[in-house]
């Protein structure tokens, strides 16, 4: 199922990085005493990183709220920490034609879920494959959506399926998801299951039109398909809802102090 | 000792060429360059650049070479004796073979990269220098860098690692140094060494180590090498190459037909083959009932778990073989007598539950022609989203009245008390979470 190790895992460390010891030069990164420091300080630079990381804001759901776009990684990170799991899907070779000839890449498809409502998806090019893979796995971070479950029949327990069903549309390819009773697993073709696994929903049909072969596509229409489980109004949802603040607006005074300057 | 060419390397190969009895293996690149030229009259152009395929190479130019008209077609050169040379730059049929063959070669690197990532990295494995047993290959890497700091790349980077890693542990317990290849004394020496003189690392050079590292078969010809200096060119054309919709691949998923043992590769298939070989249409038994989604499921799990008591679906006679049925059901011309929808059998929920685990004709039937995916989201976020679909519908009234109180209690009793549940159409089955 999901891969090894935490998210982040995959070799941010200083040094531990390209190909096999550089011929000798310039292998100091790393090499000299410890190894640099990974999560070194990180020094937001959005206002809701800094919020963030002063610790105003106490979950992601309060992000959510207000839709509050995402720009650093790092946020995903403090909220989740360790388990959130990534799993790559799919590895393969790309070629663009540049003057200079053809020019072949790799393409990192990955998914990060914590299997208990919360799941993104990440894609990445680059000349070497640990490259692609983490940088997807950013992206992926950075893409983090909220997935709402809810029950079939009866409400004893926890939720387990989508609360309605929903559809998501990503080029030809229609995802649709079902509602399915405690113990149906989830009825789904190998890749989109994958996706519905790390999202945290345990039962579901699913049926999908259009060119599935595109599984790139296939695989983002189901994401928009989970998306949708918060975006359908159903009527338990109808009742009033006291507005509160942004957070921008909450700790304005906080925003308003001189950001920490980067130590160069 | 003479000094090798620079693209030497160790190989272990059998000379495919046609003319040559009895085979022989050759043992390094520069024998058979030599060989080539000796006994072929061929000089392949740059023949480093197809080190990682070369059998296959070598394979497809030895059967060329017998056909007509291709000697013609390659270049001459005379060098004491007449030489054919197998140029890319100047054959376009070498330069097509060359990165159809790597290209080849690639994706199924990638696809053992992808079953190591899945399984072997997560088995455990002794560190190559200490007694110390790491758990899965990541924290073996993590370990060897930072008590050893060795390092051979990340992981990711890598395919074929267990064969990497034996290389090295075969080259260690021969008391060889990693780095500078010298063969010492004993183990404590070698360590000795190695620390001293910081050769905790493979030497760079050493070409038998490409084929272990994936951005080698990018491109054929060039290695990481060439990578490395590329590196700051053009990095920035990124944009657009992160869409989705250049990952096309079919996903095999072997279906079994409802009635006999026919297994298709995909559930379009079968549902042809099931229309075709036993009149069974899926469709338009569908569209006939009026079937909604649910029923379509439970109609499939009913038909896989009549099948397989090899019972009929339509008039419950039981038979002792899957070929008995299958006669029996062409005969009654059975295939098409679906159970009414006042059968018991449409409410029973077992048959909600996949009766075939990972059954891939429940996830497969709904097609272009119906109406039903008239979904709320598919067109868009602006429109007016409806509140409830045409056929299965969340019936949530503002205020239950007593009764549907009453009502919903009881089945909630009966729930917790039998597990078979009998659900009524009417009732509420989507409920959400409050």
């Amino acid at each position: 199922m999901a891969d090894s190790g935490t998210a982040d895992s995959r070799g941010g460390r200083g040094g531990f990085g390209r190909g096999r010891g550089d011929r000798g030069r310039g292998r100091g990164r790393g090499r000299r005493g410890a190894r640099k420091d990974d999560d070194k300080e990180w020094i937001p630079v959005t206002k809701l990183g800094r919020l963030v990381k002063e610790g105003k804001i106490k979950n992601i759901e309060q992000i959510y709220l207000f839709s509050l776009p995402i720009k650093e990684f790092q946020i995903v990170d403090r909220f989740f920490g360790s388990s959130l799991k990534d799993e790559v899907m799919k590895i393969m070779p790309v070629q663009k034609q540049t003057r200079a000839g053809q020019r072949t890449r790799f393409k990192a498809f990955v998914v990060i879920g914590d299997s208990n409502g919360h799941v993104g998806l990440g894609v990445k090019c680059s000349k070497e494959v640990a490259t692609a893979i983490r940088g997807a796995i950013i992206l992926a971070k950075l893409s983090v959506i909220p997935v709402r479950r809810g029950y079939w029949g009866s409400l004893i327990g926890d939720p387990h399926t989508v609360p309605s069903k929903v559809t998501g549309r990503c080029g030809s390819v229609i995802c649709r998801l079902v509602p399915a009773p405690r113990g149906t697993g989830i009825v789904a073709a190998p890749t989109p299951k994958k996706l519905l696994q790390l999202a945290g929903i345990t039962d579901c049909y699913t049926t999908s039109r259009g060119s599935t072969r595109t599984l790139g596509n296939f695989v983002k229409a189901t994401f928009a398909a989970i998306g949708n489980t918060y975006a359908f109004l159903t009527p338990d949802r109808w009742k009033d809802v006291e507005f509160k603040q942004s957070p921008y607006q909450e700790f304005s005074d906080i925003l308003a102090k001189a950001p920490e300057k980067r130590r160069v | 000792m003479p000094t090798l060419p620079p693209y030497h390397i160790e190989l272990s190969i059998k000379c495919p060429f046609v003319n040559c009895q009895p085979k022989v293996t050759i043992i390094d690149s520069t024998t058979l360059v030599d060989h080539l030229k000796d006994a072929h009259k061929l000089r392949i152009s740059n023949l480093h650049h197809v080190y990682l395929i070369l059998e296959e190479y070598l394979e497809f130019w030895a059967k060329e070479i017998t056909k007509d008209g291709v000697l013609e077609q390659l270049s001459v050169e005379v060098d004491e004796i007449t030489i054919y040379v197998i140029d890319p730059e100047k054959l376009s049929k070498d330069r097509n073979i060359r990165d159809s063959l790597q290209r080849d070669k690639l994706n199924k690197i990638l696809q053992i990269q992808a079953n190591e990532r899945n399984y072997d990295s997560k088995l455990e494995r002794k560190c190559l220098f200490c007694k110390n047993i790491c758990e899965n290959r990541a924290v073996l890497f993590r370990h060897m860098f930072s008590e050893h700091n060795f390092n051979i790349g990340l992981p990711d980077n890598l395919a074929n690692v267990d064969e990497f890693l034996q290389i090295l542990e075969k080259k260690l317990t021969s008391l060889q140094c990693l780095y500078c290849e010298k063969i010492f004394t004993s183990s404590a020496v070698l360590r000795k060494h190695m620390r001293k003189k910081k050769h905790f690392k493979i030497n760079a050079k050493n070409r038998i180590y490409d084929r272990f590292y994936v951005i080698n078969y990018l491109e054929p010809g060039k290695n990481w090498e060439t990578f490395e200096k590329e590196r700051y060119d053009s990095d920035e054309e990124h944009h657009r190459d992160d869409s989705w919709d250049d990952w096309v691949e079919e996903e095999s998923q072997p279906t079994n037909c409802l009635f006999c043992d026919t297994i298709s590769p995909r559930s379009k298939d079968v549902k042809n083959h099931m229309k075709c070989t036993h009149g069974f249409d899926l469709l338009i038994i569908k569209r006939n009932l009026g079937l909604d989604f649910y029923q379509t499921i439970i109609l499939i799990n009913y038909i896989r778990s009549k099948t397989l008591n090899n019972t009929c679906m339509a008039c419950d006679s039981t038979f002792d073989d899957n070929q008995h049925l299958i006669e029996h059901m062409s005969e009654k011309n059975c295939f098409v007598e679906v159970p009414s929808l006042d059968n018991p059998l449409w409410k029973d929920l077992k048959y909600l539950y996949p009766t075939q685990p990972n059954d891939p004709l429940l996830d497969g039937f709904e097609d272009g022609e119906d109406g039903e995916i008239s979904d709320d989201n598919v067109n868009d976020d602006n429109d007016d989203v409806p509140l409830h679909n045409p056929d299965d519908t969340i019936v949530i009234p503002e205020e239950p009245p007593e009764e549907l109180k009453e009502g919903i209690k009881q089945l909630m009793e009966l729930n917790i008390n039998n597990g078979s549940n009998v659900i009524d159409k009417d009732y509420v089955y989507n409920d959400v979470n409050i």
